[in-house]
């Protein structure tokens, strides 16, 4: 057993830790929610039971269900230019409405958790050279996402094969009995659920038979994308729906023994095949792999959460997840639960190891600093995310983001340097001393300097460094008379502040969390 | 919590290919590599890779154009001789030629600066983009556990071999750079980045200043300390080559014929590196990706324009630019560069316009006439002979192009090509050495360095070859696709002229090699059984 539950209370450090992962870093009331619970109280705050999804600005309302034209279909240019500019345009809404949510976020942490599922089931806004996935569609995904972060991860299977972006972006929408698209039946097992090969053997773990066999299963899916589309049904905008006459009705085999019997004309409607063939498919892929499965998104659990290194693996620990994960029905909750609450987690060799993505990053600085990135200019969080080469709903390619280490760059290093000073120089003195009064403590300046530090860096500090940020933090006064000159508005204390949090930025520890 | 190491250390691959990024720090700060001890080690030579992602279609490249077959397979896209440019006898896609400064690669190939190389692939094709990219990247054999991650790259592993203390000790000037928002796996190692990514000199310097960390690397072998350390190694390096790349290209942008090039993306990059080389910059390789070559629609349009034809003439501008450029500042001795692609497409087209991921395909490499044996290497490809998925064969394995680059251009060592790749490969010839080996060990039996006899024979003769001074020597047989047959001799050998059996059970050309140091012969042997 590695997942040997944490027996104590948390206090500010280790409460700390759990929120500097579940979240994209606290608020310090947040912390203070949790100090002195226990590590199970703390995460049924933290994971909570909200089902109430973020409801979309006015501006989004207005497109949410309107349909476009094809942008691709034989328009005259400057009409197809001005449709893929609205459409642009409303991606950076949308992306913007989702990483003010992060922004603002309050316990539970939901966003987190759905970026976690994003990072695994890749869509991509312009999915090839040309085409652009309806925004309408992204924030459906973007909502499902979030709906399902803590569900069956067999649910999710089935719900992100049917979800509309990706129906668009791995060719579905284009796949039919004459032409089975292999597409997405590839990635569905390479990239979304078991891998090429067994994580503990390297078995493979499908042939290229299963994946010619489970595309037929798929064949016909379309959604209502566009204004005017061929086939589409009305009063449906942008949800899924079945082209029964391009569903292939044969029988199916996947893998040696999954079979998918073949289905009658009059079962070839939406309802029956979305239950006997796709549900039925994904029966089959946890049927037979259920235990690959589970095992492969452990270890993307663990990638995202605990350590990022991709060479980062302990078989005891993937197989003790993926039981979990098989006994509570692949739901990803219960494995949440156990790992969170873990000794393990909280262990020495866990603790500040994990190199912040740029979206932990450029939103933890707003965090951290109670201060947006759209202060400086419209777009600025994403503008900066982006920069950071973390473009939602825009990874490289299907597999998603490499991350860990591909993060920090000679290219990308500057430039969070950067940001991070841009946005402290943002701040006013007044700001600076009402971010220091946050603290809570007025007893005396060491508390304070203490907790601001575990704060701010993820690791105790040698000594030296110690002493070096309290000279700065002091900025020549006197230790007794801080606190009084804080509360005093004192110009000294908000510039020892200052060059206390702009030496923090510089150093490599700020990049950890 | 100490019962468990968390690393894997999975013992699948040889050469360490799985070896984790950890390093135990006893140094308190990171030291600087001076140009010359790099110089007396590398000589000058360049290496520019460029990448064309996606699949480049090497049918539609360098074009079977009289071979009817072709057009039986490519109903939609096939270019007939008349739309394509023939120069000897070999037809290239007019947008390598077509409106391309000098003529392109019609002009270069003529000349002999361009080696057109058939038939490059691997054992067992794998037809996903990234698992591909990635096998071309880290120059394992492709035969290996499927889910076996790759962390390393080829030229990531050579260099960390050829620089131990590594990142510890750090090259004055970035030993090489990718222009390109991140690293590619190439440049990737167990000990981090053998390499940097930028792409205007200007701002990397702007964003650099004030980067080193004033902390001491921090000691031991945690998790924490070793992304510290990472951290911490990259933000020294930001600082220190973005000085070094800013000076060079303050120094090389006046020098440069900056005229020559055209607008399109990959000449401008192509022109940042003429300017990086010309400003005195000692970086050894550069990394370029062209996009966009995964053409599964609308890959030709019906005037054979269209996608491909513009990557293709894009290519071609970019390094004919280059190359002129290059001349007349001097270094173009200096410059060997080649295309890789992580595999060909389907010989057949897939109905739209477009062909599906294949398998074996082609590749450049041109450079300067002294220094490359221009002109067309192996067979063409044999559209009568396919996969089962219907895919080209290979005939040469993609890893014998790296190899000679390494032994010929980064003074490597043929033992060190078995460190690298896990496996002894052979180099083909098609570059030439530019420096002579300081050091001789071996020397002439007769009229040659390998004496084989009878030859050609049955499978069984034997090898003659004396030692000057005594060395390691390693005597093998390679196949014509490069890869190893067998390994005669692997040890240290006093002087003396020695007489070595050898025994082949198969008809065909193989290859013997005799090495010692960096020098390395090459005598065919024909077997007739």
């Amino acid at each position: 057993m590695i997942l040997n539950e944490l027996n104590e209370q948390l206090d500010f450090r280790k409460a700390m830790h759990l929120l500097r992962r579940l979240t994209f870093h606290p608020k310090i009331e947040q912390v203070n929610q949790l100090v002195g619970k226990t590590p199970k109280e703390a995460l049924s705050i933290i994971l909570g039971n909200q089902t109430q999804l973020p409801e979309p600005t006015s501006s989004m309302k207005s497109w949410l269900d309107k349909l476009e034209e094809d942008p691709l279909s034989n328009l005259p240019l400057d009409i197809r230019f001005e449709i893929e500019a609205k459409l642009k345009q409303r991606c950076a809404e949308f992306i913007n409405w989702w990483l003010d949510i992060m922004s603002e976020e309050s316990l539970p942490s939901v966003e987190k958790f759905t970026l976690f599922l994003l990072s695994i089931w890749s869509i991509d806004f312009t999915y090839d050279t040309l085409a652009l996935i309806p925004p309408p569609l992204l924030y459906r995904n973007n909502q499902m996402m979030r709906k399902n972060r803590f569900s069956s991860y067999k649910q999710i299977a089935e719900d992100v094969t049917m979800d509309g972006s990706m129906l668009m972006f791995q060719s579905v929408f284009f796949s039919s009995k004459e032409a089975p698209n292999e597409n997405y039946m590839r990635e569905l097992m390479e990239l979304f659920t078991m891998g090429i090969g067994d994580l503990e053997t390297g078995k493979a773990n499908y042939t290229e038979g299963d994946i010619r066999e489970g595309a037929k299963a798929l064949t016909g899916w379309r959604t209502v994308a566009y204004l005017g589309q061929e086939g589409a049904p009305s009063n449906r905008p942008f949800e899924t729906f079945l082209d029964r006459n391009r569903h292939d009705l044969q029988g199916k085999k996947i893998f040696q023994y999954g079979e998918i019997a073949p289905i009658s004309e009059a079962d070839n409607n939406e309802n029956q095949v979305r239950q006997k063939e796709v549900k039925g498919l994904i029966d089959i892929l946890f049927k037979w792999r259920g235990e690959q499965i589970a095992k492969f998104v452990s270890d993307k659990i663990v990638k995202y959460f605990v350590y990022s290194n991709p060479a980062y693996s302990d078989l005891d620990l993937i197989k003790e997840m993926a039981q979990i994960l098989m006994d509570n029905n692949y739901e990803l909750r219960a494995v949440y639960e156990k790992l969170f609450s873990s000794e393990y987690f909280y262990s020495d060799e866990i603790i500040a190891c994990q190199i912040k993505t740029p979206t932990e990053y450029i939103i933890g600085l707003e965090r951290f600093l109670n201060q947006n990135f759209d202060s400086i200019g419209g777009g600025y969080t994403r503008n900066a995310v982006n920069s950071l080469e973390q473009v939602l709903y825009e990874p490289p390619d299907v597999s998603g983001w490499t991350g860990y280490r591909t993060w920090i760059s000679t290219t990308t290093y500057p430039l969070r340097i950067k940001y991070a000073i841009d946005l402290l120089n943002k701040k006013s003195n007044v700001e600076l001393i009402e971010l220091f009064l946050q603290f809570n403590v007025h007893t005396n300046f060491n508390e304070l300097f203490d907790k601001s530090l575990i704060y701010i860096l993820p690791k105790q500090l040698s000594q030296d460094r110690v002493q070096e940020l309290k000279t700065l933090l002091l900025n020549g006064i006197d230790e007794n008379d801080w606190l009084n000159q804080l509360s005093q508005n004192n110009v000294k204390c908000a510039e020892g502040i200052r060059s206390y949090i702009g030496r923090i930025i510089v150093s490599p520890d700020f990049q950890l969390c | 919590m100490e019962r468990r190491k968390f690393i894997k250390n999975t013992a699948v691959v040889g050469a360490g290919m799985l070896a984790i990024p950890n390093l135990i720090y006893s140094q308190k700060d990171i030291e600087v590599i001076p140009n010359e001890k790099l110089l007396s080690d590398f000589d000058d030579n360049i290496v520019i890779f460029i990448e064309l992602f996606g699949g480049n279609d090497g049918l539609n490249t360098i074009i079977p154009a009289e071979d009817d077959e072709y057009f039986k397979l490519r109903p939609s896209i096939n270019i007939p001789p008349e739309e394509a440019v023939k120069v000897n006898d070999v037809y290239f896609n007019r947008g390598l030629v077509k409106d391309v400064y000098n003529n392109g690669f019609q002009r270069m190939f003529e000349d002999g600066r361009l080696a057109v190389i058939q038939g490059i692939g691997y054992d067992q094709p794998n037809m996903s983009h990234f698992r591909s990219e990635d096998i071309w990247q880290s120059g394992i054999n492709p035969k290996t556990n499927n889910s076996l991650k790759l962390l390393e790259g080829w030229l990531g592993r050579y260099f960390a071999l050829k620089l131990p203390d590594f990142p510890l000790n750090i090259p004055e000037h970035p030993i090489s750079i990718a222009i390109d928002g991140t690293t590619p796996l190439m440049f990737k190692s167990e000990k981090g980045d053998m390499g940097i990514a930028l792409t205007d000199p200007e701002k990397f310097y702007e964003l650099g200043h004030g980067l080193t960390p004033k902390e001491s690397l921090i000691s031991g072998n945690s998790n924490y300390a070793n992304e510290f350390n990472y951290i911490h190694t990259i933000a020294k390096q930001s600082e220190l080559y973005s000085n070094a790349v800013y000076n060079a290209y303050q120094v090389g942008k006046d020098k440069i014929n900056a005229t020559i090039y055209s607008d399109n993306s990959l000449s401008q990059k192509m022109k940042l590196i003429s300017s990086l080389i010309a400003g005195g910059l000692k970086t050894k390789v550069f990394f370029l990706r062209l996009s966009n070559f995964d053409s599964h629609a609308q890959q030709m349009d019906a005037a054979y324009g269209g996608g491909h034809y513009a990557l293709l003439n894009s290519l071609a501008s970019a390094v004919s630019e280059f190359m002129d450029d290059a001349l007349k500042l001097g270094f173009s001795e200096r410059i060997t560069g080649m295309t890789i692609s992580e595999f060909g497409r389907r010989t057949y087209d897939n109905g739209s316009r477009g062909t599906d991921h294949g398998a074996a395909s082609m590749q450049f490499l041109f450079g300067n006439d002294k220094f490359v044996n221009g002109g067309y290497w192996n067979n063409r490809p044999n559209l009568k002979d396919l996969d089962i998925n219907g895919n080209l064969k290979y005939q040469t394995d993609y890893r014998v192009i790296y190899t000679e680059v390494l032994e010929k251009r980064l003074s490597a060592k043929p033992e060190d090509i078995e460190k690298v790749f896990g496996e002894s490969l052979l180099p083909l010839n098609v570059l030439e050495n530019r420096v002579s080996s300081v050091e001789s060990y071996l020397n002439k039996v007769k009229d040659d360095y390998l004496l084989i006899s009878p030859n050609p024979n049955y499978g069984i003769g034997t090898i003659t070859f004396e030692v000057f001074r005594a060395s390691k020597i390693q005597l093998s047989i390679y196949n014509t696709n490069g890869k190893l047959k067998t390994k005669l001799i692997d040890r240290f050998m006093v002087e003396g002229v020695y007489t070595v059996n050898f025994n082949i059970n198969e008809s065909g050309l193989y290859f013997c090699s005799l090495s010692s140091g960096n020098k390395r012969y090459v005598q065919k042997i024909l077997v007739n059984r």
